[in-house]
């Protein structure tokens, strides 16, 4: 049972390894790196023009240069999971559609909560590591302008990447299983992310209905705040989590994941409801 | 022995009907063909059987054991091509069958002989390491017949097999079909349009006409072929072994295989004007669906 489980992700991620949509997010991904890395470089330029005078060279405190690092990195990054997410979990089932490949798959000896599993698995590592390839940069570029490497909690924040990257694939998998065409089901998700969950921020925080913290999209920006270290009065270095306590972390975390989870749940359910006649 | 089992079997959409058998016993060794036209639930059927989908009302049974319930267990021994083959156009037939093959089996193949084997049978050897996507829908035909007979299955079920293939391909798919089912304990299920096929591959035929089911009709009768020729042949001496069952002015008809007769023309210089098949299955099939 299990090796089976593993052989349908295997084979789900040999195939997309090749397939034309992972290379390209993977490109996408480094060439966006290469131009934060470009606008890195030319930040000084551009902080020049803000002052007045002939100042030829501006020499920013390393707290300053932290600040505008971390905030140059994470501010494009937040945006890769959930695109991943549109791109990989989006598609992951409605392309068994597409293609016809799905009377195939449910034929053979798996249940459809081990299939439903298989793709949210396959699709989190694929969005994940093309999200890596963006820390890897990130990782490397410290190296080159701090002259040193990235401090432990390094760890904390790839691994909170993964929290959100999972949370996304999962909601976006839950999503398209309304779908048999992946076009749909990935603006449906964007459209769900984007726009259904503010505007049930909106209107259910101020009903009083639902806390803030509770809404997806509030408790991803939490994440990010934490990415963006936007504390102004927590000035370490970049990597180091924002001055949220541990408790917060973790309550944060775990609402991801309770979305995660009910994710799963709801493609499972719908999954099993589809009558798969024609 | 295997045995499948069908009772009562109701498929519907909405209020319609798409599939209703009272009962039905297939048992090995024998291959099977469903016959009808378009929309008269022949992919559901096979959809049903292979456990794709489980919305029916009725009991379906494979040597005693209710395929609802027993889904996965007996998903393992059956073998399948439903609606058009699809696969990953990044992958190769190599990684697909071995993929059909390890799916099938719950663990890892040491030996990659068999799925080797069957590429060359369905003449795939040469392209087994090449990309699914630039694949011809033909050779996609027959990569989609390699999976269902990948791992040794009991039971296979073939949808509308012979589509888009060629008539090399027809053949490949005759002889497959025959090897396997003499093997003991195989029951082989073929939906077609290709009367001919289904008229020379399998035992027995039955038809679904609206999603409900008739026959079998054995074939006992042979097809029948009338060649004309444009020469007069009453005073030609027609040799034994040719099967003629009838003769004119230049006409012959003979049962069965014709190739002999054809030789017969070659060598002595007769001109074919025509061949009419006079197909019982045809015959039987415009009866049943004329209206």
């Amino acid at each position: 049972m299990i090796y089976r489980f593993l052989r349908l992700i295997k084979y789900y991620l040999v195939y997309s390894f090749r397939s034309r949509s992972f290379v390209f997010m993977a490109l996408l991904n480094v060439f966006i790196s290469i131009l934060i890395l470009l606008v890195m470089s030319s930040s000084g330029t551009l902080l020049k023009s803000f002052v007045p005078g002939n100042i030829k060279q501006i020499e920013l405190p390393t707290f300053l240069r932290e600040r505008v690092y971390n905030f140059q990195w994470a501010n494009i990054l937040i945006y890769i999971p959930i695109l991943s997410a549109a791109f990989f979990g989006s598609t992951a089932i409605p392309y068994e559609y597409e293609r016809g490949t799905i009377y195939n798959l449910y034929s053979l000896p798996i249940t459809r909560f081990q299939f439903v599993l298989s793709r949210v698995m396959g699709a989190t590592i694929l969005s994940f590591l093309s999200t890596l390839i963006i820390v890897g940069f990130q990782f490397f570029s410290v190296a080159i302008y701090f002259r040193r490497m990235p401090d432990d909690t390094f760890v904390f924040y790839v691994l909170l990447l993964l929290l959100v990257t999972f949370s996304d694939v999962t909601m976006a998998v839950a999503i398209s299983t309304f779908f048999k065409n992946s076009g749909h089901s990935a603006i449906a998700f964007l459209i769900v992310y984007l726009v259904i969950f503010n505007i049930f921020s909106l209107v259910g925080t101020d009903a009083g209905i639902i806390p803030a913290i509770f809404i997806k999209t509030n408790a991803d920006r939490v994440l990010y705040g934490i990415f963006l270290n936007s504390d102004p009065y927590f000035l370490t270095y970049s990597f180091s989590l924002s001055p949220l306590p541990e408790n917060t972390i973790l309550f944060i975390s775990s609402i991801l994941l309770f979305y995660s989870f009910t994710s799963i749940l709801i493609a499972y359910g719908v999954t099993m409801l589809r009558r798969e006649y024609r | 022995m295997i045995e499948i089992s069908v009772d009562s079997l109701l498929v519907k959409a909405g209020r319609k009907t798409l599939l209703k058998i009272d009962h039905l016993v297939l048992s090995s060794s024998n291959i099977y063909g469903i016959v009808g036209p378009n929309g008269s639930g022949k992919s559901t059927f096979l959809k049903v059987l292979s456990g794709v989908t489980d919305s029916y009302s009725g009991n379906i049974g494979i040597n005693g054991l209710n395929l609802r319930v027993n889904k996965l267990s007996l998903s393992k021994k059956m073998g399948n091509l439903i609606e058009n083959p699809s696969f990953y156009p990044y992958s190769t037939p190599m990684e697909y069958i071995t993929f059909q093959a390890e799916m099938r089996s719950g663990r890892k193949m040491e030996n990659l002989k068999q799925p080797e084997d069957i590429l060359l049978k369905v003449g795939l050897s040469a392209k087994k390491n090449e990309r699914i996507g630039v694949f011809s829908t033909g050779e996609l035909k027959r990569l989609g017949i390699a999976s269902a007979f990948v791992g040794d299955p009991e039971i296979i079920l073939l949808d509308e097999p012979t589509e888009n293939l060629d008539i090399f391909g027809k053949d490949l798919i005759h002889d497959l079909l025959n090897e396997y089912v003499k093997l003991e304990n195989k029951i082989l299920i073929v939906t077609s349009h290709d009367l001919p096929f289904v008229e020379k591959v399998c035992n027995e035929i039955f038809f679904l006409k609206n999603g409900y089911m008739s026959g079998p009709m054995e074939l006992k009768i042979i097809t029948r072929t009338t060649v004309y020729f444009h020469e007069n042949i009453t005073e030609k001496t027609i040799p034994v072994e040719l099967n003629v069952i009838h003769r004119g002015e230049n006409f012959l008809t003979v049962m069965g295989d014709f190739n002999l007769l054809l030789d017969y023309a070659l060598k002595n210089g007769l001109r074919i004007k025509k061949i009419e098949t006079d197909n019982p299955l045809s015959k039987k099939y415009k009866e049943i669906f004329s209206d």
